[in-house]
């Protein structure tokens, strides 16, 4: 509409409003404009009536004026002393504090939750994130310090207060050319990645949530927030809540109400990063309607920037739109279509990903999919098995017990005429059974190797015979005995058992079935723990595919595949996909809360990054396991020796002996006390120790130590096992320190000449040679060393 | 949470010189006319303050009262005709827009030090008292820009009326129009700014 139209349309208005009902029509259309015409006819067809008829007025406005009269100003709030009002809205108020105590000079931005919020509800939330949260520790991430509720009840968050403008903003007002947005957008993307390997989702990141200092540091705030004000943790399609979720960056597993993952976050910086070439979001939306929102993020499809970019672009300021559109066209178009593809699993598979390629752009490198670079770097760590188990009695004694479980699963199985039969026949075989296992153990044996073995040599000799009439249990209690066993490191009586196991289930219940599908998991373990990881990884995409096809994919059971299979892969060094799957797993376990199965998939998630060099972050994740193993079992336990083992690994991978110690002393005596002398699981930190010990030239003790766990390993391994051999060649190493010229070359020779076996993968192979190369370097073989440095390093 | 016994920041001395700003703006100086603004909405925003911190808060406290009060504060009463108070209220019902237009959009950004609230709270707008009146400001600040486009005066008689809470005869008198144009101005522009917000979002 022009001025003039305008003009004619206040004009018609007032004769036509004059006119009688009657002849407004023909009043109407004395006008020749047609939008005129229809301008007036809208005005008259909805009249204003109260529309703005009286000033704005009231509490709320002036409150609004005010500004910063809010009564919590000036006072304080748990220790802080507040200032000012940031800002407000739905949720509630954000205001600028201070320490009141002078403790430190600290500001801090208060978030008071308005009346109405479930205080309680919040405050338990909050507490079980707190411990995540305060682990965020990162330079591009605003920290949450603290919370607590107010005497009214309403509950408060406290976080780092960070004095900035908005991402998109100073983009716009500093006029950054495409490169500078993309490196500022590359350290968003970090600190998100940051994020996500500490568990943690933003879930509702956005360009206000992004705000970048003067000095030009982008920080992200409100990182995990949106999980603590979140009620269920799930929003659905009729509940999505609008003044939670930003519709311009809600992926569509958000809109939806389908579980949200890190790709959901992935998504939001696709967007946030189309907004910072283009300068607007990829969708519009004709209303905010929920069916609407829907709509559009559901199945429209958004242009490539480059073609978006030629509708001008006000945000992108005074760059040409034709050198623009050549800026953003391939690669750029590519990399943010890919981040904010509708399906999580097709969009790239973390934050680092998408930072890579971008990095990739900026380099002038293709755009790929990022190669695993960083597998070797902590190759010269040996590691620790994740998967087994100690066995104390306790343990083995459960393990037996469990079967009574698995036996009632395995009513699901009976036929429908003589069901009842059929459970109470299993039960009470079951019952029996265990009964009289018991019986034969010394209740005052204590709780030494000795008693658990014999009653589990008592229990495996009497089932084939007792059992016959019932081999659904028969499979059951076969598959718990050689879970023991495994637990004993007993690896040939394990196999008996869990095949037995096995073949067992196959034969009555036929491959599709739930516990077919966990015999392969059993299995499984085993093939782990003797170091044949392509039959383990085998075994476990087996199963996986099994419990999918009969449970679906988000159940305990895939959840401990996926755990199993990333410590196979990792110990395979394939570790970006080994990260994946147990990135999987953990936010799989997370909602059941502190439980040792999430402290398992936290310690080999931490094992994983170890692989990978990270080793900040994996140390975070090993600590938390261990806290979480302490807290359910108490200190003297096998697992809490792991992860002890673990953590002092850790330190010594940083090169922190002095840390390492202790640890490793204090692991060392926590595996003897509850796995025994003889068992091969201290082996590991026998020789890591010693590790410790040879760098620091204390040949002896380290030679010693190498002995004991060679013993240990001789004990329970196969002979051409990489972890025996690289024992003896530790030992070999220590033994040539020592002016044990002789002793060291027959134990190198015998290692070599395993080394060759078929039995070893390429991977093992290598690491066994690299082990050679430092013996050969301690008998002062310059020429050997090399050759076999060069070995190890070959692909 | 006790309620802080804030005191009411003190009015600063030397007063400026409002008046003299006044005067001059109405000769068509528009330097101080932008004087004139960060001054009135600076003196709106702490007597809201006061208004606020004291516990009788008006619920129905007016914008109205609070635009004269601060007229009254600044100008003194007396001497300075209505022609030249146009300007005052001008700046006044400009500013009480733009503070709830940045109040809606969860911005609160302090008009001087240019700081950002470091906050991802949504925004529902400020609460008017009357719940049937609730009006999206932000759409209505939109609809008031394209009006202005094509008819500012109508958009300035919206200002001062909804926003100032000025009469007809004060708009008249500070508009230097008839009060049965300021009438037309006001039918014309509320039917005009309702069918076009109810039009939605088209541009």
């Amino acid at each position: 509409m022009t001025p003039a139209q305008l003009q004619r349309a206040e004009a018609l208005f007032f004769v036509v409003r004059d006119a009688a009902p009657a002849d407004r029509d023909a009043a109407l259309a004395t006008e020749p404009d047609a939008a005129v015409r229809a301008s007036v006819a809208a005005m008259l067809e909805a009249p204003a009536r109260d529309f703005l008829s009286s000033p704005i007025l009231g509490v709320g406005v002036l409150a609004a004026l005010a500004g910063d009269a809010d009564p919590l100003v000036g006072g304080t709030i748990g220790p802080y002393h507040v200032e000012r009002l940031l800002g407000a809205g739905g949720m509630g108020a954000v205001y600028l504090g201070a320490r009141a105590d002078g403790a430190y000079e600290q500001r801090v931005a208060i978030k008071v939750v308005k009346r109405g919020m479930d205080t309680d509800d919040l405050l338990r939330r909050f507490r079980a994130e707190r411990r995540t949260l305060a682990n965020l520790r990162h330079p591009n991430i605003a920290a949450l310090h603290d919370g607590g509720s107010l005497p009214d009840g309403r509950p408060y968050l406290v976080m780092e207060y960070v004095d900035g403008h908005p991402l998109g903003e100073f983009c716009a007002e500093r006029g950054l050319a495409t490169a500078e947005r993309l490196r500022l957008f590359v350290a968003v993307c970090r600190a998100v990645e940051f994020a996500h390997k500490n568990l943690v989702v933003h879930r509702d990141l956005k360009p206000g949530n992004i705000l970048v200092t003067a000095d030009g540091v982008p920080k992200l705030l409100d990182f995990g927030i949106a999980k603590v004000l979140d009620e269920d943790g799930a929003m659905t399609v009729t509940g999505m809540d609008q003044r939670r979720l930003t519709p311009e960056y809600a992926s569509p597993e958000q809109v939806e109400g389908r579980p949200v993952t890190t790709a959901a976050d992935v998504y939001s910086l696709g967007v946030i990063l189309y907004e910072l070439l283009v300068g607007r979001t990829p969708y519009r939306f004709e209303t905010r309607s929920t069916a609407e929102i829907l709509r559009v993020i559901t199945s429209t499809t958004p242009e490539p920037p480059s073609a978006a970019v030629t509708r001008a672009s006000p945000a992108r300021g005074a760059v040409a739109t034709t050198r623009l559109r050549r800026e953003l066209r391939g690669d750029l178009d590519t990399i943010v279509l890919m981040a904010i593809r509708k399906e999580p699993e097709r969009r790239y598979a973390s934050a680092e990903h998408l930072a890579a390629d971008i990095e990739r752009h900026l380099r002038g490198l293709p755009v790929t999919a990022r190669r695993d670079t960083l597998g070797y770097r902590a190759a010269k760590l040996v590691r620790r098995q994740p998967l087994a188990s100690a066995a104390t009695l306790a343990a083995a004694l459960l393990a037996i017990s469990g079967v009574l479980a698995i036996a009632w699963q395995s009513r699901a199985l009976r036929r429908e005429r003589d069901a009842a039969f059929i459970a109470r026949d299993q039960q009470e075989a079951i019952a029996k059974f265990l009964r009289d296992t018991l019986t034969t153990a010394n209740p005052f044996a204590g709780s030494d190797e000795t008693s658990v073995r014999h009653v589990l040599d008592e229990a495996a000799a009497r089932i084939d015979g007792e059992l016959r009439a019932q081999p659904v249990v028969q499979a059951s209690l076969r598959s718990a005995i050689g879970t023991a066993y495994l637990g004993l490191a007993d690896f040939d009586a394990a196999r008996t058992h869990l095949r037995g196991a096995y073949e067992q289930r196959l034969a009555i219940l036929g491959p599709r079935h739930h516990d077919t599908a966990e015999s392969l998991v059993d299995l499984a373990t085993l093939h782990y723990s003797l170091q044949d990881l392509a039959e383990a990884e085998r075994m476990l995409r087996e199963a996986l595919a099994i419990f999918r096809e009969i449970r679906g994919s988000h159940n305990p059971d895939i959840a401990r595949v996926l755990n199993n299979l990333g410590a196979v892969l990792n110990a395979q060094r394939r570790t970006i996909e080994a990260a994946e799957v147990l990135q999987l797993a953990i936010r799989m376990r997370e909602p059941d809360g502190d439980t040792l199965d999430l402290a398992e998939s936290l310690n080999n998630y931490g094992s994983t990054l170890r692989t990978m060099g990270r080793l900040e972050e994996s140390e975070s994740l090993v600590t938390r396991a261990l806290a979480i193993r302490r807290s359910l079992l108490g200190e003297e336990h096998a697992l809490v020796a792991q992860a002890t083992a673990n953590l002092a690994v850790m330190a010594l991978a940083r090169g922190d002996a002095a840390r390492a110690e202790p640890l490793f002393r204090r692991a060392l005596v926590l595996e003897e006390n509850s796995l025994g002398k003889d068992h091969p699981d201290r082996a590991y930190t026998l020789s890591s120790y010693a590790a410790l010990l040879r760098g620091r030239g204390e040949h002896a003790t380290a030679e010693s130590l190498d002995r004991e766990a060679l013993r240990l390993r001789e004990a329970a391994l196969a002979p051409h096992d990489q972890r025996l051999l690289r024992s003896r060649l530790a030992l070999a190493e220590d033994l040539a320190a020592l002016g044990r010229r002789d002793e060291a070359q027959s134990l190198l020779r015998a290692s070599l000449d395993l080394a060759e076996s078929p039995h070893l993968s390429p991977e093992q192979r290598r690491r066994v040679y690299a082990a050679a190369a430092a013996t050969l370097r301690a008998l002062g073989d310059a020429t050997g060393a090399a050759e076999y440095d060069a070995k190890a390093a070959a692909r | 949470m006790s309620t802080s016994s804030r005191t009411p920041d003190p009015h600063p001395s030397p007063a400026p010189n409002v008046t003299g700003l006044l005067l001059r703006a109405s000769s068509g100086d528009p330097a101080a006319t932008n004087e004139l603004f960060p001054l009135v909405y600076d003196e709106l925003r702490r007597l809201a303050a006061q208004h606020m911190a004291s516990e009788r808060a008006g619920h129905t406290l007016q914008a109205t009262a609070l635009v004269h009060e601060a007229y009254l504060r600044l100008v003194g009463p007396g001497e300075v005709t209505w022609v030249n108070r146009a300007h005052f209220f001008g700046a006044a019902a400009q500013a009480i827009r733009r503070i709830l237009l940045d109040h809606a959009r969860g911005r609160a950004r302090v008009k001087r030090g240019g700081g950002n609230a470091p906050t991802s709270l949504d925004s529902d707008g400020p609460t008017l008292s009357n719940p049937a009146d609730r009006v999206d400001l932000i759409a209505l600040d939109d609809a008031l820009e394209r009006l202005a486009a094509l008819d500012p005066v109508k958009a300035r008689v919206v200002e001062l009326r909804y926003f100032a809470g000025l009469t007809l005869e004060q708009t008249a008198l500070a508009l230097q129009v008839s009060v049965a144009t300021v009438s037309r101005h006001w039918e014309f522009a509320r039917a005009w700014l309702h069918a076009d917000m109810s039009r939605g979002a088209a541009p």
